[in-house]
């Protein structure tokens, strides 16, 4: 009885120290768990916050490249202005050798039908 | 006893000393609290403009210039007559530059200028900013980037370029300076310069003293509101047809200048307006005679002559004192109040019907219609063709004719009136009154902006006005046929085209001296106004020539420009021959 008492105070002692060291460790878990969570987590952050400054960076990159292609179009639509300026278009037919027409004849469809060949 | 008076004595030169420093600390306390009183409170105002001006960052936003547009009825798109283009300006820091001479050497291959006046601008000592040269193309910009001059910069610059060059000079106008701002001047640049010009933007942010903007403090900013662009109903090619034939019509006449101008006579769109001599807007700083840059068809006035024949004709129709058919006997002159009045061919004609009257353009027949009507009733007619008023074209500079000379109520006055001495009208005036003839009797309100086009897209488009029915569509058929038989039988066969039906008339009219009273001797203004084809008018066109020496009469010389006009007009448009 006496050792069985003695046992049983042991095994509750060897438990209550069990279920302490238990709860230390449990203890002593969460807090590694919570660690690795707020890592993680923090990790997760900084990555999305490269991630949109990268993207960032690639929109301003953009963004440049769309005011120089503006820029360039702009350019080209002036050039486009200067060649199809009348005065160009008159030299340009002048060293194509085009004639002046004299008399227009106007022809009036009597159908749709359009042949083939 | 001693020792204490001593203790007592030293005591008390401590005491005073202490005392006296008091009062200077307390002294010097309020000296610097009344300073800080200056600085903190009298001065407060000043002391805070300065702070702003270190710590406070303001620049104005400049928005981006509406450009103008015109058609080409053909290709459905608009051809840019003006526009922003985008060059680089040389500049240089003289102070930073240590050779002068072989930076002068340099630059004048670089730029092609000469090299003292590169010195003469760089020459200059503890100057921090001398521009040498604007309007370089990058081509060029990037060869000097390239050569890494020391104190040679160059920075982008935005300059109004016009492609057409001298096409539509004198409709477009130009952007100029008014001191250092850019201004649009003359034409349709000046006239719709708030339109073109847009709203200015701004940008407020604090910065550091580094002068970098500080992210968390305060800030402010105002999007600018680029111009809106601007569409004119002149089409490409009609215009720059106008202007050839004007320019070779100036030449081979011998005149002083002249003007074309071409006009839908339905919605009173204008298609073309020409002037000879115009001027290049790139270049409008070297034209040396300020006045070229008017546009004579709308600022200049002038006795219009026998072309305003048709339009007395028309008052007599429409009140139906006349018909085509009624008839008077032409002695070849008149006396009207002491003042003799001939025809231009001194022949006395005889029976003449009013038909004949334009045919030959008889000064005696236009005063037999003046007569068969009231006076009034002529003068408020000439009012309701507002030949006196400002047509309200979109253009800067219009100036309005007159009709004052009626005021008298001399007959003498309203006889000159008829054959159109006398009295003063702008070419664009005199032509929308013709046009009335070409539209069932409507008078069109004449315009040249078709369309407005907002930064985001918004379109304003213009549309045609009716100012007032004139005439009724009656009369307005009759002169039509009367002014056909002018080209057809009359002396201004010059003026036909073949196998088309045209209505015209010629005036050759007087010039009153600058300087005194009467006409000038050997100086008259030849114009042609006319419409077609008929019976379905698609123009209506004005000649006028001021002062040619090569020939006496307006159908020798206007007439003949009005056919070619008209020929090349029912070609581009399509038109097949009626007859």
């Amino acid at each position: 009885m006496t050792t069985l008492k003695c046992l049983n105070k042991k095994r509750n002692k060897i438990r209550r120290r069990t279920v302490s060291q238990r709860a230390k460790e449990s203890k002593f878990t969460v807090s590694v768990f919570s660690a690795a969570l707020i890592c993680v987590a923090g990790l997760l952050y900084v990555f999305q916050i490269s991630g949109v400054a990268t993207k960032g960076y690639e929109i301003g990159n953009y963004e440049k490249t769309l005011v120089e292609l503006q820029k360039e179009n702009q350019k080209m639509l002036i050039e486009i202005a200067d060649l199809k300026s009348m005065n160009n278009l008159e030299n340009e037919s002048e060293k194509l050798s085009a004639i002046d027409y004299k008399d227009i004849t106007y022809i009036t469809s009597l159908s749709s039908a359009v042949a083939m060949e | 006893m001693k020792k204490l008076s001593g203790n007592f004595r030293n005591n008390n030169n401590f005491i005073k000393r202490v005392q006296v420093l008091s009062v200077v600390v307390v002294a010097l306390f309020l000296v610097v609290l009344l300073k800080l009183f200056q600085v903190q409170v009298i001065n407060h105002n000043f002391y805070k403009a300065l702070a702003q001006d270190q710590h406070e960052f303001f620049e104005k936003i400049i928005p981006e210039r509406g450009e103008i547009f015109i058609n080409d009825i053909y290709s459905d798109k608009i051809y840019p007559l003006a526009v922003n283009k985008e060059l680089n300006l040389v500049y240089a820091v003289p102070k930073n530059i240590i050779d002068k001479k072989e930076t002068a050497a340099k630059l004048s291959e670089l730029l092609e200028m000469e090299r003292e006046e590169i010195f003469k601008i760089i020459n200059k000592k503890d100057d921090p900013y001398e521009v040498i040269k604007r309007k370089i193309s990058d081509e060029a910009a990037e060869k000097i980037k390239n050569e890494n001059i020391i104190g040679i910069k160059t920075s982008p610059e935005i300059i109004r370029y016009y492609p057409g060059n001298y096409l539509a000079a004198n409709i477009i106008g130009f952007l100029g300076y008014s001191g250092h701002e850019k201004v649009g001047q003359y034409g349709i640049e000046g006239y719709y310069n708030e339109k073109l010009r847009g709203t200015m933007g701004f940008l407020e942010l604090e910065k550091d003293s580094s002068g970098k903007w500080i992210t968390f403090g305060s800030k402010s900013s105002q999007s600018p509101e680029d111009g809106d662009d601007i569409v004119l109903t002149i089409d490409q090619t009609i215009q720059y047809i106008s202007e050839t034939k004007l320019k070779e019509a100036v030449l081979k006449y011998g005149a002083e200048s002249g003007n074309i101008i071409v006009m839908d006579p339905k919605t009173g769109a204008i298609i073309a307006m020409a002037q000879y001599p115009s001027f290049n807007p790139n270049e409008y700083f070297k034209e040396e005679d300020m006045s070229v840059f008017l546009n004579s068809s709308i600022h200049n006035v002038y006795e219009p002559g026998s072309i305003q024949k048709p339009i007395t004709m028309a008052i007599g129709l429409d009140l139906g004192k006349v018909s085509p058919s009624t008839t008077y006997f032409d002695k070849g002159f008149l006396k009207i109040d002491g003042w003799p009045i001939n025809n231009s061919d001194g022949k006395a004609n005889g029976k003449q019907t009013m038909t004949e009257v334009l045919e030959k353009s008889l000064n005696t027949g236009a005063v037999f219609v003046q007569q068969q009507v009231e006076k009034n009733d002529f003068y408020n007619y000439l009012r309701s063709f507002k030949l006196n008023e400002l047509t309200g074209i979109e253009i800067k500079g219009e100036a309005k004719g007159s009709l004052s000379n009626l005021d008298n109520k001399r007959d003498i006055s309203y006889a000159t009136a008829s054959y159109g001495q006398g009295i003063s009208v702008t070419p664009l005036a005199i032509l929308t009154a013709i046009s009335v003839f070409a539209n069932d009797g409507k008078l069109m309100k004449p315009y040249i902006v078709s369309e407005f086009i907002g930064a985001d897209g918004y379109s304003e488009k213009n549309e045609p006005k009716i100012v007032c029915q004139v005439v009724s569509p009656k009369t307005a058929s009759l002169i039509s046929a009367m002014m056909t038989s002018v080209i057809r039988n009359g002396h201004a066969k010059e003026a036909g085209v073949s196998g088309y039906k045209l209505a015209g008339k010629t005036g050759t009219a007087q010039i009153p001296k600058k300087d005194g009273k009467g006409y000038e001797e050997d100086k008259t203004i030849h114009t042609f106004v006319g419409f077609g084809p008929i019976p379905n008018p698609k123009f209506s066109i004005l000649v006028k020539l001021d002062s040619p020496t090569n020939a006496p009469y307006a159908a020798n010389t206007v007439a003949p420009v009005f056919s070619e006009l008209s020929q090349e007009l029912v070609n581009y448009y399509n038109v097949p021959a009626s007859f």
